[in-house]
C-alpha cells in the first residue's frame, strides 16, 4: 500500500482516514444530549482508515454524535498508538524533497 | 485556501487521493443496507458490533473482488501502457489473486504484530471487546495487543512520541514537502484525473 501511495504522489503515507455518521434510531432519551449529532439527529460516529481498494485498515465505532471529528480522532485507539509510540512501525524511511523521515503519516482533511 | 499555484495542485491531488475514502462509506451504504438505515439496537455494543461485522464483510468482499478491481489511475496507466502492461507492472492489473492477497496480507500481519491493533481484523479477531458499559465510547483496545503498562520504553519515550505526533512545526513543514513533490512531479500525478 505504502508503495502505491508513492505511486500517487504520497510517499510514506498510510491510507486516509474519514469519519462518517451513522444515525441511531433507538437512542435512550438518557443519551440523547451526548448522541445528537450536528445535524440533529441521533447517531454514532464511525472512523476509518482506508486505501486506495476500499480495504479497511482501521475502524472505530462507538464514538457519540456530539463529538466532532477532531474529537473522536482524539479517542480513536490509533491516534493513542500514535501517540504513545506504538504505531507506526518506525523501520519503513522514506525521502521527500530531500528530507529523510521515518515517522508515516495519514491524509486527513479539515474538521 | 490554497493560494499560489503549488499548493493548488497539491490540494487537487489530495482531493483525488482522499476521494477514495470518501466512497468508502458510499459503497459500504450501498453494499449493506444496514448501514444507511438508522440503527435499531438499544445498545451502543450492538451498534459497534454491527458496524464492524459490516466492515469485514466488505473486507473480504474487497479481497475476493481485488483481481477485477482498476482504480482510474491504474486504469489510465493500463491505457497509456497499451492495455496489457503486465509483468513490469506487478502491482498492476493483472496481478494474480495470490500475489494480490500476498501483497496486501504481509502488511497486516505486520501490523498486528507490531502495531497494537491499527488494522480492523485484530480489532475484530479479538470477538469485538466492547465496552462494559454504554456510556463509554472507545472501543477497548483488541485483546492480542495487551498495553504494557508502563510503557515498555520508560514513559520518557512516551512523551517523545506524543511530542513527535504533535509536533505541528513537523506537520507543517512536512505539508510543505508534500507540496514540493507533488509539484515537481505534478504532470504523471495528476494526468490520470484530468480527462
Amino acid at each position: 500500500m505504502m508503495n502505491r501511495n508513492a505511486e500517487c504522489g504520497f510517499p510514506g503515507c498510510m491510507g486516509s482516514l474519514d469519519c462518517s455518521h451513522w444515525a441511531w434510531h433507538q437512542c435512550p432519551r438518557s443519551m440523547a444530549g451526548s448522541y445528537q449529532s450536528r445535524k440533529g439527529s441521533r447517531g454514532i460516529f464511525v472512523e476509518a482508515v482506508c486505501d486506495e481498494d476500499l480495504w479497511i485498515w482501521h475502524l472505530f465505532v462507538g464514538a457519540p454524535g456530539s463529538l466532532n471529528e477532531n474529537r473522536v480522532m482524539h479517542q480513536s485507539p490509533l491516534y493513542l498508538d500514535v501517540t504513545a509510540g506504538r504505531w507506526p512501525p518506525r523501520n519503513q524511511s522514506f525521502t521527500l524533497n530531500g528530507t529523510a523521515r521515518s515517522l508515516s503519516y495519514y491524509l486527513v482533511d479539515g474538521t | 485556501m490554497p493560494t499560489t499555484e503549488n499548493k493548488n495542485v497539491f490540494n487537487r491531488l489530495q482531493e483525488a487521493v482522499r476521494k477514495d475514502v470518501e466512497r468508502l462509506f458510499g459503497v459500504l451504504t450501498q453494499r449493506f443496507h444496514i448501514a444507511p438505515h438508522p440503527g435499531r439496537y438499544r445498545s451502543v455494543k450492538m451498534l459497534i458490533l454491527t458496524f464492524k461485522v459490516i466492515c469485514i464483510l466488505h473486507n473480504t468482499c474487497v479481497e475476493s473482488r481485488r483481481e477485477g478491481f482498476l482504480s482510474r489511475r491504474r486504469r489510465a496507466e493500463g491505457a497509456n501502457e497499451g492495455g496489457g502492461a503486465g509483468d513490469a507492472e506487478g502491482e498492476n492489473v493483472g496481478s494474480g489473486s495470490a500475489e494480490g492477497n500476498g501483497r496486501d496480507d504481509g502488511p497486516v500481519g505486520c501490523d498486528s504484530g507490531q502495531g497494537g491493533g491499527a488494522g480492523v481484523g485484530a480489532a475484530a479477531a479479538a470477538g469485538g471487546p466492547a465496552p462494559g458499559g454504554v456510556h463509554v465510547g472507545v472501543n477497548a483496545p483488541p485483546l492480542l495487543n495487551p498495553v504494557d503498562q508502563p510503557p515498555a520504553g520508560g514513559m520518557a519515550a512516551a512523551f517523545e512520541a506524543w511530542g513527535e505526533a504533535r509536533n505541528a512545526d513537523e506537520h507543517a513543514q512536512l505539508r510543505a514537502d508534500l507540496t514540493a513533490h507533488v509539484w515537481s512531479g505534478r504532470g504523471d500525478l495528476l494526468a490520470p484525473y484530468l480527462s
